[in-house]
C-alpha cells in the first residue's frame, strides 16, 4: 500500500472540506489516496486523478495539484517532504489562491506551405527551410501575443509554448481569478482566420504549481504577460 | 502535415501534458518511496509511455510507470 499525492492546500481548507485521508504539516495539508501498488498506472488512473484534483480545487480556495503520479511509501515519508518544502509550498499556494488555469490551444487551419527546393543546392535549400521555419514561429508568436492581449487585463500569470506540435501554433496557460473565468473564456473563443481557438478549463492550476523549472521548453511571455507581472507587483514567476 | 486532429484529442493531450509534466513536485523530482527507500521518478519515460496510453488500451494495460533503482 502506498500514498498517491493528489494535491496540497492550506490546512484550514482541508479540515473544512476533506472527507478523505490527509497528511498535514505546519498549516499545509496533502490530500492523498491509498493505492495498492506503485506501478501500472493507466490513462484511466490519470483521468481519475484529474477528477479528484478538480474536486479538491472546487472545495479549496488555494490548491496545488500534484504531478501525476507522485507516490510515497507512507505518511512519514510524505510529511518529511512537506516539512522540507513548506515555505515554497506556502508561497505557491498564495500565488494560486482564488485563481484558476485556462488552457488555450491555437490550432492551425492552414497547412504549412510546401517548399519547392528540389532544384536548389543543399545550402540554399537549408536556408530556405530555416526561413520558412522562422516565419512559422514568428506567426505563432504573433498569435500568442494577440491572444494574451485580448485578455491582458485578467492575466495574473501566463506560460506559452510555441509550435508544441505540428498542428498547433501555440499553447497557452493563463492564470486568472476564478471570477473572471467566464469572461476570459468568452473573449478567447473569438475565431481567427489562420487558427482555430480551443479554450480548456477552468482547470486546477497545474501549470502554476511547481515554479518555472517545470516548463523547461517553454518560451518567454509576451507583452501582455509583462504588463500582468508588473501589475501584480512583479511577484509572478512568468517565464 | 495533418491539421485535422480532432478537438477532443487535442484537449486530452493538453490535459495530459499538465497532469504528467506540470503540477507541484515537492522535492524537484517526483519521489517514489517504497520500503523506506526513496527512488527518483523517471519523468521523461513516463511522458513518452503515457501519451501512447492516451489511446484506448488493447489487451493488458501497459505500465506507464517507471522507477529507477
Amino acid at each position: 500500500m502506498a500514498l498517491l499525492l493528489r494535491a496540497i492546500t492550506f490546512l484550514t481548507d482541508a479540515e473544512r472540506a476533506s472527507s478523505g485521508p490527509l497528511v498535514a504539516h505546519a498549516g499545509i495539508a496533502a490530500w492523498v489516496a491509498e493505492v495498492e501498488e506503485a506501478s501500472g498506472f493507466t490513462r484511466e488512473d490519470m483521468l481519475a486523478h484529474h477528477a479528484a484534483v478538480t474536486e479538491i480545487f472546487e472545495r479549496a480556495e488555494a490548491c496545488l495539484p500534484a504531478r501525476f503520479p507522485t507516490l510515497f511509501g507512507d505518511a512519514d515519508a510524505l510529511q518529511k517532504q512537506l516539512a522540507a518544502s513548506a515555505d515554497d509550498l506556502v508561497r505557491q499556494l498564495e500565488h494560486v489562491r482564488g485563481r484558476a488555469e485556462i488552457g488555450v490551444t491555437a490550432v492551425w487551419t492552414t497547412p504549412e506551405e510546401p517548399l519547392e527546393t528540389n532544384a536548389a543546392p543543399p545550402g540554399t535549400r537549408y536556408l530556405l527551410q530555416r526561413a520558412v521555419s522562422w516565419r512559422r514561429r514568428a506567426l505563432a508568436a504573433d498569435i500568442a501575443d494577440t491572444l494574451e492581449h485580448e485578455v491582458a487585463m485578467h492575466i495574473i500569470d501566463v506560460r506559452r509554448h510555441l509550435l508544441p506540435r505540428p498542428e498547433v501554433a501555440a499553447s497557452l496557460a493563463l492564470l486568472v481569478e476564478r471570477s473572471a473565468v467566464a469572461e476570459v473564456s468568452g473573449r478567447l473563443r473569438r475565431s481567427r482566420a489562420d487558427v482555430r481557438i480551443l479554450v480548456h478549463g477552468p482547470w486546477p492550476p497545474y501549470t502554476f504549481a511547481g515554479g518555472r523549472a517545470e516548463l523547461a521548453d517553454g518560451r518567454g511571455t509576451g507583452a501582455a504577460a509583462t504588463r500582468a507581472s508588473t501589475r501584480s507587483g512583479g511577484a509572478t514567476d512568468s517565464y | 502535415m495533418s491539421i485535422a486532429a480532432p478537438d477532443d484529442e487535442l484537449s486530452l493531450l493538453e490535459l495530459a501534458d499538465r497532469l504528467l509534466n506540470r503540477g507541484v513536485v515537492i522535492t524537484g523530482e517526483a519521489i517514489v518511496s517504497v520500503g523506506g527507500v526513496d527512488l527518483i521518478y523517471l519523468g521523461l519515460n513516463l511522458v513518452l509511455t503515457a501519451v501512447e496510453n492516451l489511446h484506448p488500451r488493447h489487451g493488458a494495460a501497459s505500465s506507464s510507470h517507471h522507477v529507477s533503482d
